[in-house]
């Protein structure tokens, strides 16, 4: 199967002495589901970032399909790429619809306005978010969650072949949460590559199809959600002991020892 | 919301024409009698009209700009300095002498230098990593404190009747326009207007934060760019056209955003007919505040548009809620 | 009493920050008593040698006490709290009002008092009324209708002119000028040029404006319009210092503004 992004010998960091990153290589194939874990620092936020882009790396290449992304216009880029970034605010009273909207950016004439399939695409996206009810409300003014998920629909009214997202479930209910894991699943059954970086593991585990556990910048190891849900490689990227448990649909769980925190008291 | 827009424009270009020192009336102005006197009287206030719009147009469209790029509900056309470095070549042009030799050397070099105030904050904004706007915001308003501290100095040296001028220049003036000047101003405003909004689209996203701006498929660092040089060509044609006028690019751009909605791709025509309504309103006020003398317009533009922003916000803020 | 005995002991030492005070104290004779000056004073030649100790308003205080005056003679000072500060050293600050003739009468006696030469003081004064009935006298032929509406424009942009608290209302109308800036009880204030429009002055006065500026606005929208500039009677020959300063030359300036107005031949052609 033909990977949709391919990073090869990745190094970066935000000034010349710091480094966050070296030597750092991962490939998405086309259709998948990858999650991003790991703990606080280990680099999730700025790898999605550098694979959006956003930032360039000091060395190193990222392909997206057969291109460079650096080589790709913003606009190619926007098409084949859709990206959730974890918090946006403003103060600008734009509406629900409008901010959905701004995701056919890359879609039409920068002139011209909205047509028949722009504004199909911008319904589904505020359906499948469950927006739908709230499209004239003013962004501004939303709870996080409405928040999040009118981000995610615009994204989605970007009609991306991949998606990345950042941190998609932290302000969602967990009527919410599961209806968006439930809707990547969907999307990636029509064909869709979704990457998420997130710090609720077992809900990865329970969707995705491959696991990419960080730490310090290095990939730890990365594989199926069991294979990386064990005891041993917990305790090596967060330094906790858990327990493994297995769920009744086969998903990994973990169960904190008790004991450990006990100790702390 | 719409409907009125056209009545206050009527309603303030008719005021602007028959209100004044004496008073014309409106039925009379499709036929002037054919002296001299009463043609110099309407060219006078027609000239000072289009001035007025041109400048609170030009300022307002420049504050939704600046708003929306700084991301900044406090960003008005004077926070990148442009304002100070006008000043201080305006207090060149008069301290140098330049001024006694023609009309043209004040505004000529306030132009100047305002240009160059902000190209040196284009300049000095531009850092990695971080945000180009912050980086922006924060240079800009070094170069205004440097400019003002030049100035301060220069003002410190100067006689009284220089420092008049000087202080009379800030303080902003409708009248001293020349024609040719006038009709720079137009352009620059009228062509800025129409670039911004045909970038409106990007302006949307711009407002969101550059990094999604940069995912849903524009360019940040260019649109920032075209969205700041614009804006700050407008604002150093309208400073060297008429001074410093304040309140009307932070008031009038919240104000319209409030009526009309956030969508830049109208915002910024809004934003130009808006701010004109505004300022020729204020101006005619200024005219007949005293007998014979004039009121600085940008002492009423603060005393107005205070108040009337404070009943928009509340207004608006009250029916959300 | 007490002082007038000191000041005979010793001639008195002054420092002016005036131009028109500057002026006064030669007209009185007691040139060598002022010993320090502002960077405006400049007439007559002589006042050159005398050096500088501050601007109009504003004094260097270390310089002022290396001259060592016994007073100090001002009629603005920008920071009033100067004064007390001078005191400290010996030196007393003088505030002299300049706002009408009047003023100017009592600004000599005071200065005649402190410097000593009352009976130059009287005389000054003396030949000033004798000058001003003169003008007086010549003017009573003339009834108030044929008397020129006046414009001083102190600056053009923006426009600013004199009021009615200003010494310089007082010349005109000693001139037989009527100033149409009178309406307004303040020394200088903004007006418009539709106002201006609307009173059509007779003649408008832009002392200290260059040619250049004033054929500039010969052709200017609305300037143009204005009688005065048709008529070509806009003077911009007269001395400013002869009408921006109130001293013992602003006689000649009335004289000056009274060839002016009844003159017509030597208006600006």
């Amino acid at each position: 199967m033909p990977e949709i992004m391919n990073a090869q010998n990745l190094k970066f960091g935000y000034s010349r002495e710091n480094t966050v990153l070296e030597d750092f290589s991962f490939k998405v194939k086309n259709s998948e589901f990858v999650g991003l874990i790991g703990p606080n620092g280990s680099g999730k936020t700025t790898i999605l970032k550098l694979l959006s882009g956003y930032l360039s790396p000091k060395a190193g290449d990222i392909f997206l399909g057969k291109q460079k992304i650096n080589l790709l216009s913003s606009r190619q880029r926007a098409r084949i790429l859709g990206v959730v970034p974890q918090v946006i605010s403003t103060t600008m009273p734009f509406t629900v619809k409008q901010v959905v909207e701004m995701g056919r950016t890359a879609r039409i004439s920068p002139f011209l306005p909205l047509r028949g399939h722009d504004h199909e695409a911008v319904c589904s996206a505020m359906n499948e978010m469950d927006v739908f009810e709230i499209k004239n409300s003013l962004f501004s003014q939303l709870s996080g969650g409405e928040r999040q998920r009118t981000i995610i629909a615009a994204a989605l009214a970007q009609e991306p072949e991949m998606l990345l997202l950042d941190e998609p479930t932290s302000s969602l209910d967990l009527g919410h949460k599961l209806q968006l894991m439930g809707l990547l699943k969907g999307l990636q059954a029509r064909g869709m590559t979704v990457m998420a970086v997130s710090h609720d593991i077992e809900l990865m585990a329970k969707y995705c199809d491959r696991l990419v556990l960080l730490k310090n910048g290095k990939v730890l190891a990365s594989g199926a959600p069991p294979e990386i849900i064990t005891p041993e490689l917990i305790k090596e990227a967060y330094g906790c002991e858990v327990n493994v448990i297995v769920g009744i649909n086969g998903e990994p769980l973990i169960s904190a020892e008790i004991k450990a925190a006990e100790i702390k008291y | 919301m719409f409907v009125i827009l056209p009545v206050l424009l009527i309603a303030v270009v008719v005021g602007g024409l028959c209100i004044g020192v004496t008073w014309i009336n409106p039925l009379e102005l499709f036929n002037i009698p054919d002296d001299d006197l009463s043609h110099a009287l309407i060219g006078l206030r027609i000239s000072r009209i289009t001035t007025a719009f041109t400048v609170g147009g030009a300022l307002a469209v420049a504050g939704a700009a600046y708003q929306t790029v700084l991301r900044n509900p406090l960003a008005e056309p004077y926070i990148l300095g442009i304002s100070g470095g006008a000043s201080l070549g305006a207090a060149i042009a008069i301290i140098s002498g330049l001024s006694a030799c023609t009309m043209l050397a004040v505004p000529g070099m306030a132009f100047v230098f305002a240009i160059l105030a902000m190209a040196l904050v284009l300049l000095m904004g531009r850092g990695r990593f971080s945000e180009y706007s912050e980086n922006v915001l924060l240079s800009g308003v070094i170069v205004g404190a440097v400019c003002s501290s030049i100035l301060m100095f220069i003002i410190s040296t100067l006689n009284h009747y220089e420092l008049n001028s000087v202080t009379w220049w800030m303080l902003g003036n409708l009248q001293a326009a020349d024609n040719s000047l006038l009709n720079i101003a137009i352009a620059v405003t009228v062509i800025g207007t129409l670039l911004l909004t045909l970038n409106g689209r990007q302006a949307n996203l711009i407002s969101l934060g550059e990094e999604m701006a940069y995912n849903m498929g524009t360019v940040p660092f260019r649109v920032v760019m075209i969205l700041l040089c614009t804006a700050s060509l407008m604002t150093a044609a309208s400073v060297s056209l008429a001074g410093i006028i304040s309140f009307v690019g932070l008031l009038v751009p919240h104000a319209t955003r409030r009526i009309f909605g956030a969508d830049h791709r109208r915002l910024f025509i809004l934003n130009l007919i808006c701010g004109g309504i505004f300022l020729t309103a204020c101006d005619i006020i200024s005219r007949v505040l005293l007998e014979a003398q004039e009121v600085p317009v940008g002492v009423i533009t603060a005393l107005i548009g205070g108040p009337f922003f404070i009943w928009i916000l509340n207004r608006k803020g009250r029916r959300n809620a | 009493m007490g002082f007038n005995a000191l000041a005979k002991e010793k001639t008195v030492r002054i420092a002016s920050l005036s131009p028109n005070l500057s002026e006064l104290i030669f007209a009185l004779g007691k040139g060598s008593s002022l010993v320090g000056r502002s960077s405006v004073c400049d007439f007559p030649d002589s006042v050159r040698k005398v050096p500088v100790v501050g601007k109009f308003g504003v004094p260097q205080i270390e310089k002022i006490i290396m001259v060592k005056p016994d007073y100090l003679v001002v009629t603005a000072l920008k920071d009033r709290s100067m004064a007390t500060r001078f005191r400290r050293f010996g030196i007393k600050v003088l505030f002299f009002n300049s706002a009408s003739f009047c003023d100017y009468y009592n600004n000599v006696k005071v200065l005649g008092n402190i410097l000593n030469c009352r009976k130059k003081a009287e005389l000054l004064i003396s030949r000033t009324k004798k000058q001003l009935k003169k003008i007086k006298l010549q003017l009573n032929a003339i009834s108030l209708k044929e008397r020129p509406k006046v414009f001083v424009a102190v600056q053009v942009s923006p426009l600013m002119t004199v009021g009615r608290s200003s010494f310089i209302n007082n010349m005109i109308t000693y001139a037989g000028g009527i100033n149409i800036g009178a309406v307004k009880r303040v020394s200088y204030y903004r007006c418009s040029l539709e106002w201006l429009l609307k009173e059509q002055p007779d003649i408008i006065l832009m002392s200290g404006c260059s040619d250049c500026l004033v054929s500039q606005l010969m052709n200017k929208k609305g300037w143009k319009n204005l009688m005065a500039f048709k008529n070509k009677k806009v003077n911009n020959r007269m001395k400013p210092e002869l009408l921006f300063r109130l001293g013992p030359r602003s006689v000649e300036g009335i004289e000056a503004l009274y060839q002016i107005f009844y003159e017509k031949e030597k208006v600006r052609q």
